[in-house]
């Protein structure tokens, strides 16, 4: 069967080589297939064809990483970059400042806002010049001397009322790493044992490091405890300094769940005529809590009968709206009614103050 | 230690400025060596109906610059249903303000800020009066961010105009046939949950919120209606600490 297929219906490659066979054959250039050895270079010579790289400059940190962002990845041409061109990178969100593949000098002045009132900006640092006592700010930086823009990246102590329009940005701490130099020190202090053994030595270092450990625990429970306490004076001081405030207001966190109260006769489970909106839970109202003030200053809440933790929440630095909403019904209004419909705004929250259950 | 607590005693005789006097009695006797110096009582408040307490943030504001007075909110808008929020507030125009971007942008003289409100458990507003805690449930609470919408706007006619342009000059030349599948079934591919959300958002429309500012009569009326404690009675529990721990276990395993 198969010696009966024409030559016709084979593949191209099939039916062109059976030609090809003997006119290879008898060509002069038949043979084996011969793979080219080439000799290696010996250094010299491949040093003399290198091209030539300029020496790179070592001395400015942020082009190194702008090139290292370049170079990201296993191209090593910078292939990355290259596979974004004609891509319009949107950026938004909190991921916003940057990442390593866009992180290029565009990025740079995207983040420099110009200003069109440079006038004003520059009386600005008069001022700052005058009162600079004290502050450290990025004097030390490249754009000192160009204030026609200003830097979002960077901070900038100029007086707190005219960077009021500035963003507001999260307070950076500067950690002094005490505690490092603490460990360095007193490594560094430790004798070192010259004449014992291996096993002294060990033992010595070992025994040194559970002191540190037991110490540097100590330590942080320590730290704890003066965080509480300083949290727990600074709720007390701002209950004492927003009594009778009526715009300023403190946010609780209460736990989702809490204990159950006997819920008076007075709070009428209202399940009016017809409209059958969801059941809402009956509101508890009254007395349901107390702060309570120990003698060492500690603060505690007791909710029901039960003792519940107080901290205090992060700080905003954000402002932060109390509104009452009236979204009034979907149903049209009554002659006699009015249209309450609205958003007032009672005041402002400021601490934030967090209850936990005590769970020990 | 007892160095930081020099501010207590300011503490004490702040509660008993309350009308109902705080009870001294230390029951706890696990706690002898550190006892309760002095209570402050903590009142629950119910809202009046059809009103709802929200936080509204600014992540963009510093706190200290309050949306009030001569600056007050324009305008607020509500999607009812998608819970958006959008809120024009003023501008300063006098500092950090590009008169050109403005112009191109069709004249910007507020900032339409947006955010949705988002549901809240457990968060409560106090306001502290004569030495007692006035608590109030808060039901939402939505951050507001610049939205912007005049760039957008702006890209939207650029690609109106360019869409027209090229309809004038080749209309007939090509021709898209599309085809579609459709199936009876409910199996058919569904938009993904954002952009569901994003849908739902976009295809409701709007109901003006008027803002009433806090100097306004209304607004001191309504906060004093809702935290005013007119109900201070003491309300009893009898869960003690092990109930309570159950309770949270329930709710834990519930969820």
């Amino acid at each position: 069967m198969s010696d009966k297929i024409p030559t016709s219906s084979r593949l191209d490659s099939l039916s062109r080589r059976a030609p090809a066979g003997p006119a290879s054959s008898s060509g002069p250039k038949a043979g084996k297939f011969k793979p080219k050895n080439i000799a290696r270079r010996t250094k010299e010579e491949r040093d003399a064809n290198a091209p030539a790289t300029a020496a790179e400059p070592t001395d400015k940190p942020h082009q190194r990483s702008m090139r290292g962002g370049l170079r990201g990845g296993r191209g090593g041409r910078g292939g990355a970059n290259r596979a974004l061109q004609g891509t319009h990178l949107v950026q938004a969100g909190p991921l916003a400042s940057g990442n390593v593949l866009s992180d290029t000098k565009q990025n740079f002045s995207r983040s420099t806002t110009r200003s069109p009132t440079p006038g004003f900006l520059s009386s600005l640092v008069k001022r700052e010049e005058g009162s600079r006592e004290g502050s450290v700010g990025p004097q030390d930086s490249d754009d000192e001397g160009d204030l026609s823009k200003i830097n979002m990246n960077q901070e900038y102590r100029f007086s707190k009322e005219e960077t009021e329009l500035f963003p507001v940005r999260a307070p950076r701490e500067h950690v002094t790493s005490e505690q490092d130099t603490l460990m360095n020190s007193s490594r560094s202090t430790t004798p070192e044992p010259d004449d014992g053994t291996l096993k002294n030595v060990l033992a010595t270092k070992d025994h040194q490091l559970h002191i540190n450990l037991d110490q540097l625990q100590v330590d942080e429970a320590a730290e704890d405890d003066a965080r509480l306490a300083q949290d727990h004076k600074d709720i007390a001081e701002a209950i004492t300094k927003l009594n009778n405030d009526p715009a300023s207001y403190l946010m609780f966190q209460l736990p989702r769940v809490l204990p159950e109260f006997e819920t008076t006769n007075e709070v009428k489970p209202e399940i009016s005529e017809e409209d059958n909106v969801e059941p809402v839970k009956p509101q508890l109202e009254g007395q349901i809590a107390t702060l309570r003030v120990h003698r060492s200053g500690k603060l505690s809440v007791k909710i029901g009968n039960v003792i519940m933790d107080v901290s205090k929440g992060s700080n905003t630095a954000f402002l932060q709206q109390l509104v009452c909403m009236k979204r009034g019904g979907d149903s049209q209004l009554g002659e006699n009614e009015i249209d309450e419909r609205g958003n007032y705004l009672l005041g402002h929250l400021q601490d934030k103050i967090v209850i936990t259950p005590k769970l020990a | 230690m007892s160095k930081l607590f020099v501010s207590d005693d300011e503490d004490e005789p702040m509660t008993n400025t309350g009308s109902e006097s705080p009870t001294f009695i230390p029951q706890d006797h696990g706690e002898d060596e550190d006892p309760v110096v002095s209570e402050i009582p903590m009142i629950i408040t119910s809202k009046p109906a059809q009103t709802q307490l929200c936080a509204l943030q600014y992540p963009g504001r510093p706190s200290a610059r309050h949306y009030e007075n001569e600056s007050h909110v324009l305008s607020t808008r509500l999607k009812p249903s998608t819970d958006l929020l959008e809120a024009d507030v003023p501008i300063d125009t006098s500092k950090f303000f590009d008169v050109n971007k403005s112009d191109e942008w069709g004249g910007v003289n507020k900032q339409t800020l947006s955010g949705v409100l988002i549901g809240l458990e457990g968060y409560y507003a106090a306001n502290v009066q004569n030495g007692e805690i006035v608590l109030c449930q808060l039901d939402k609470v939505a951050q507001l961010r610049p939205s912007l919408n005049y760039i957008d706007k702006e890209i939207a006619t650029a690609r109106d105009l360019h869409r027209l342009e090229n309809n004038h000059s080749g209309r007939d030349t090509v021709q898209v046939v599309q085809m579609s599948v459709k199936s009876s079934n409910d199996n058919a591919p569904r938009l993904g949950e954002a952009l569901m959300a994003r849908k739902k958002v976009e295809d409701e429309s709007f109901t003006q919120l008027p803002w009433v500012d806090s100097s306004s009569e209304a607004s001191l009326a309504l906060k004093k209606e809702i935290f005013q404690a007119d109900n201070r009675n003491v309300l009893r529990s009898n869960t003690n600490e092990e109930d309570y721990i159950g309770l949270l276990v329930k709710d834990i395993s519930a969820n």
